[in-house]
């Protein structure tokens, strides 16, 4: 609500009477460069990170899922799961470090299977946001498998036993049955995952810091700049309330066509 | 000849008691007219500086028994956080520790005590001007310096490689010196830098290269309302031109490795990926301390033109006391002890920082005990202060780094480039002064 309220002033903290600007804040945004990149950057991001999270969830969950025994199922839960609980920071230092053209494991692996070349991870403005969507998957895919494989079992078993009898193969299980059935799971994961990814920010604050020319800054991190480095806080606000609007008609519109009509 | 000896003796006596009624009453002065007094000091917490700031504050207590200094120290970036949001929540320290460019924000809105006449008079003639220069608002002065931050003047380079490359000593002109970088490079089969020839592509060293390069040409980028700027002329094309030479045309240096976040370029240096690398005097103690290298030096950057050395200056790390304070007599004693020549001497030894006061520098004590800081120190009196930007900061990454990447990305031609650092400049001037 603050936030809303100081999108309208030219506000410093250290200014005891900020003032009153109207809708300036907003008409600069529409002019700002920096502001378009960064959110389109976002729009990117959350393109591409969330539909290569679903994609690869689904798979791995079901991958776990149709492990019979009980004790490699909760080895490789737990094994998917355990980036999670890192703290980002030290997650996308450690990432930074491998991603390190000259000394990183990442170039080095990269290396044995054809002619080495320096691939500049972090500082080459086509593979910046690749690289932290790749440690972003990376960190965040587990707990999204977790909930995928709840939602795996609560599927009644009758459903496969008729597939069986039907003669219909493991594709085709999945695609009709498991998929379908999925949905509502999905539709959460997707809808929280979308609103996790749109304040994207640790990563790139850590391992590019937004470069290089802002190919890899997002709306969390230009709020954050403006805010707090550089005492912009009325812009930053008005990128806040930008950022809300948005995630808030994308989560409308998923929820409106995630919407089943069918329930077991 | 008893009596003499008596006379002599009671002579030799009173003036002992005299002396030490003095030497107590000038220890005391603070005490005449004060109960015992706390006051709160927030500082940065880079090792050197803890260790300089301990020191001095068990010294001040020591002399100064009635007042107590509770001492608190945060990184670099979380103090200056904590600075502003103290202040905007009137809950800031009695003294504070902070970076020159950062008073400008609080000198606008009338949040420092300006420092006392006598002690501002003294800091007029005892340090250097551009030091000064940031804590500087309307004439007055609002924090007292304690060092020289510098960005210029000085490059980092190891004897053994220039000699390798054929070069018995450093290059004593800007055209040797590109020269020296050419031999220094090294590449991979795709053209690549692996080892670069000379490293100035920090988010500090760009912007404070193109602007001495400006100054050197007798340039100006100040217009003269001396409140906005102008970088749309002949001296601030030739600048920006050399320095996309050095990557573009020359290939001594690329920006790919430049925005890491987690390491500054010196670090590249220090661990043998850059022959040379124009970097700030600071950095010799992270090479000294943490590398543990001894085989480098820091030699003087040649003059552009041959003729010049002036560059532009960012002031440094200094003391300031909140107008709120209720302490301010003792925060400026305070102020006053530890920067007096002998414990400044101390700060900057310990610090390997540059001395913003002028004795300190001119002393063969500190030369003494920081012998490879003395390229930096004989370009002092070429400084000046950077001028009021607004937003430092800002202005070097936003601004003129931002599209000294574009130039070098082949995006923007220089004209292009330069009239956007003008606008932008200018803008965020007339945006900051509207706070």
């Amino acid at each position: 609500m603050l936030s809303l309220i100081l999108a309208f002033y030219n506000y410093s903290p250290l200014n005891p009477k900020p003032p009153f600007v109207g809708l300036q804040n907003f008409i600069n945004l529409w002019s700002d460069q920096v502001f378009h990149k960064s959110f389109f950057n976002t729009l990117k991001f959350v393109a591409i990170a969330v539909s290569a999270n679903l994609v690869l969830a689904v798979l791995i969950a079901v991958s776990i899922n149709s492990i019979a025994k009980k004790f490699f199922k909760n080895f490789f839960r737990t094994l998917y799961f355990l980036p999670t609980i890192a703290p980002l920071v030290a997650v996308s230092l450690i990432w930074a470090t491998m991603f390190d053209p000259n000394y990183g494991v990442v170039n080095m692996v990269l290396g044995l299977f054809g002619k080495h070349t320096m691939i500049y991870w972090l500082t080459s403005d086509r593979l910046a946001l690749l690289s932290v969507v790749i440690v972003t998957l990376w960190a965040d895919l587990g707990y999204n498998i977790v909930i995928l494989m709840a939602g795996l079992d609560s599927i009644p078993k009758m459903f496969y036993e008729a597939a069986r009898i039907d003669g219909a193969n493991r594709f085709h299980t999945f695609w009709e049955i498991t998929l379908p059935l999925l949905t509502r799971t999905l539709l959460f994961v997707s809808v929280m995952t979308v609103i996790s990814y749109f304040q994207v920010f640790t990563q790139v604050q850590v391992m590019t810091n937004g470069g290089p020319d802002y190919s890899s800054e997002v709306l969390a991190f230009t709020i954050y700049k403006d805010a707090f480095r550089f005492m912009k806080m009325g812009y930053a606000s008005a990128i806040s309330v930008i950022l809300l609007g948005v995630i808030m008609v994308v989560s409308v519109l998923q929820l409106k066509l995630g919407k089943a009509d069918w329930e077991y | 000849m008893k009596k003499a000896y008596r006379r002599l003796f009671l002579a030799i006596f009173c003036t002992f008691i005299f002396s030490i009624a003095i030497n107590f009453h000038g220890q005391q002065s603070f005490a005449a007219g004060a109960k015992n007094v706390t006051i709160t000091y927030w500082t940065h917490d880079e090792p050197t500086f803890l260790a300089a700031n301990k020191e001095l504050i068990a010294r001040f207590e020591k002399q100064y028994p009635n007042i107590k200094v509770k001492h608190q120290y945060f990184p670099y970036d979380v103090l200056e956080a904590k600075e502003k949001a103290a202040y905007a929540t009137k809950n800031e320290s009695d003294v504070q520790q902070i970076f020159g460019s950062w008073a400008i924000e609080f000198t606008k809105h009338g949040l420092f005590d300006a420092v006392p006449k006598s002690m501002a008079d003294e800091a007029k003639r005892k340090y250097f001007q551009a030091p000064l220069g940031g804590y500087t608002f309307q004439g007055k002065l609002y924090g007292i310096p304690r060092e020289f931050n510098l960005e210029n003047g000085g490059v980092l380079y190891y004897p053994n490689e220039i000699a390798a490359a054929g070069w018995e000593k450093f290059p004593e002109t800007y055209q040797d010196l590109v020269g020296l970088a050419q031999k220094l490079t090294k590449y991979d089969s795709k053209g690549n830098i692996t080892h670069y020839g000379f490293d100035f592509s920090s988010t500090d060293n760009v912007p404070y290269l193109f602007l001495s390069l400006i100054l050197q040409q007798g340039g100006n980028y100040w217009k003269p309302d001396n409140v906005h700027v102008t970088f749309t002329t002949p001296e601030a094309e030739k600048a920006m031109q050399a320095m996309a030479d050095l990557i573009l045309k020359y290939k001594v240096c690329d920006m790919k490795h430049s925005n890491d976040p987690n390491v500054d370029i010196s670090d590249y240096f220090f661990k043998g990926t850059s022959g040379m690398c124009f970097r700030g005097p600071w950095v010799i103690a992270n090479g000294v301390n943490t590398y543990k290298l001894k085989n480098f030096r820091y030699a003087p950057m040649p003059s552009f033109t041959g003729k010049s050395l002036a560059f532009a200056a960012e002031s440094g790390w200094g003391e300031v006391v909140s107008a709120r304070s209720k302490n301010k007599k003792a925060a400026w004693t305070f102020i006053k002890f530890i920067t007096s020549q002998k414990n400044n001497l101390l700060f900057n030894s310990k610090t390997y920082t540059i001395p913003a006061d002028k004795s300190v520098a001119a002393s063969a004590e500190f030369m003494k005990a920081n012998p490879l800081i003395k390229p930096s120190l004989d370009v002092l009196p070429y400084g000046r202060p950077i001028g009021p930007l607004q937003s430092v900061d800002r202005f070097k990454q936003e601004i003129v780094y931002a599209q000294f990447q574009k130039v070098v990305d082949k995006k923007i031609d220089i004209k292009t480039a330069l009239k956007a650092i003008e606008t932008q400049t200018n803008s965020m001037i007339d945006e900051l002064l509207a706070q």
